[in-house]
């Protein structure tokens, strides 16, 4: 067995890794967001889009994580002594972000679950049962929330094309035109959502760090986005060809009802939306245990002491958890605190990025300098 | 300023002549305040149901590390595997060093 100590993540385990990050709540009410925002049919065209800009983000950020294996860009940012306290606030700031990114996934876990699978069950009583759950993923470590996404996903990703290939069927692909009626600029538009529906490409900023110098590379992550990107499409293209774009936009969960729609030839199975929530929950529990993860380490990197105990971090993070996720009243608030969090995390991204450059730009010329003096 | 606070809150005032109606002046300026400053917050019931899974997964937890403890072999530590690693890396190089020296 190999040791914990030692343990580096592969390649194809970041790749599977961020696709498990990525495709979280995301994917079940994409549809409608995107129908809402341009009210046409052009969706898909910006979520191809969207994945263009996000793969250029992974290049941008894999070149720089090059420089600094080993560590992650916080640690490298907080060398300097400036930079030390901006590291800090970011820390601090990715702290609020990745708890209200837990609360959110929480909420519409509870949200999903009271609405199609168990209706007489307490929200708290399903938020609760969720976060013991991811809080034991916990605690087996990097290694271990690595390995459950690999043993998931596929799962997911086969559910998942099962009912897109199921629902073509009874699908209408004339819903999708006339492509692009009002131009380019609904579909840029529309792009801002779905570069929402992409975050979760930040825990690279923490987990690259346990890969090896000659394993960096960019290709896998490129190939990890395009799948997400892939299962984007066709689920949007689907739900648009089997429901229109205007009834989309008044359906909370697109891709469950279409689950809904789903009619096996022969009829010898009935309600599969109760199985895609099912898998779905793995989803969603894929995403929070890597969040928690990240948190608790980049608490005990950041606000603790070397020696310090953190065992106990996970536990005191479920009751904010837990107090964050039902701040909000009533769904449409939900979905409003989903797009906050949304918008933190790419401000974030953005924010931490151009930081790792500026400081690294800084140090080379720094450099330059004591070896042209020398 | 705590003091005529406290005695505000103290003093129960009649305000109805038919009956009691006990009203707090102090306390309803304080469930204003509280209104109004953490009307965010949500029911109570989420508020105990945090504290109790958060106690369950702590009692789990140390539980679990107690058992743990208990139930480990000394093969099973960290640092044994690892100075077992190191051992038969050791004896793996001798063995080459050894063919080596029969191969010359």
């Amino acid at each position: 067995m190999k040791s914990p100590l030692s343990y580096s993540i592969s390649p194809g385990e970041m790749c599977l890794t961020l696709v498990s990050m990525i495709v979280g709540v995301g994917v079940l009410t994409l549809p409608r967001a995107l129908a809402s925002e341009i009210n046409l049919a052009d969706g898909w065209i910006s979520i191809i889009l969207a994945g263009a800009i996000i793969i250029l983000f992974i290049i941008l950020y894999v070149r720089l994580q090059q420089h600094f294996p080993g560590e992650t860009l916080l640690e490298y940012i907080g060398k300097g002594k400036v930079w030390k306290w901006i590291a800090r606030g970011i820390s601090l700031l990715f702290l609020i972000y990745f708890l209200c990114l837990m609360a959110y996934e929480v909420r519409v876990l509870a949200l999903l679950i009271r609405m199609y699978l168990l209706d007489q069950t307490p929200s708290e009583v399903i938020a609760a049962l969720m976060l013991l759950c991811t809080t034991y993923a916990v605690s087996k470590g990097t290694q271990g929330i690595v390995h459950l996404s690999l043993m998931f996903l596929p799962i997911v990703v086969f559910v998942l094309l099962g009912l897109i290939s199921f629902t073509t069927i009874k699908a209408d692909f004339t819903n999708l035109l006339p492509v692009m009626p009002e131009g380019v600029l609904p579909v840029l538009a529309a792009t801002k959502v779905t570069l929402l529906s992409f975050l979760g490409i930040e825990i690279l900023f923490f987990l690259m760090a346990r890969m090896k110098k000659s394993e960096i590379k960019v290709f896998p992550l490129i190939t990890g986005i395009m799948l997400v990107a892939l299962l984007y499409l066709l689920v949007t293209v689907v739900t648009y060809a089997n429901f229109t774009v205007d009834t989309t936009t008044q359906i909370t969960f697109p891709t469950v009802e279409l689950a809904k729609q789903l009619e096996i030839p022969g009829g010898f199975f009935e309600r599969l939306e109760s199985l895609m929530i099912t898998v779905w929950l793995i989803t969603i529990f894929n995403t929070i245990s890597i969040v928690q993860l990240i948190f608790v380490q980049l608490f005990q990197k950041s606000f603790m002491k070397e020696n310090a105990k953190a065992n106990y971090i996970p536990m005191i993070s479920i009751f904010f958890i837990f107090i964050v996720a039902f701040i909000p009243d009533s769904i449409t608030e939900t979905f409003m605190f989903g797009e906050w969090i949304s918008w933190l995390g790419t401000s974030l991204y953005v924010f931490s990025l151009g930081c790792g450059y500026l400081y690294f730009w800084m140090r080379k010329k720094k450099n330059e300098k004591e070896e042209y003096y020398s | 300023m705590l003091y005529n606070l406290i005695t505000y809150i103290k003093r129960i005032e009649r305000t109805d002549n038919t009956k009691y109606n006990y009203e707090v002046k102090g306390v309803i300026i304080l469930q204003e305040f509280a209104d109004r400053v953490l009307s965010f917050l949500p029911a109570g019931v989420v508020f105990w149901s945090a504290i109790l899974t958060t106690i369950f997964a702590a009692l789990t937890q140390m539980f679990f590390n107690w058992y743990v403890k208990k139930a480990e072999l000394p093969w099973m530590r960290e640092e044994n595997q690892q100075n077992k690693e190191k051992f038969i890396a050791a004896i793996k190089q001798q063995h080459q060093g050894q063919s080596e020296k029969e191969g010359n």
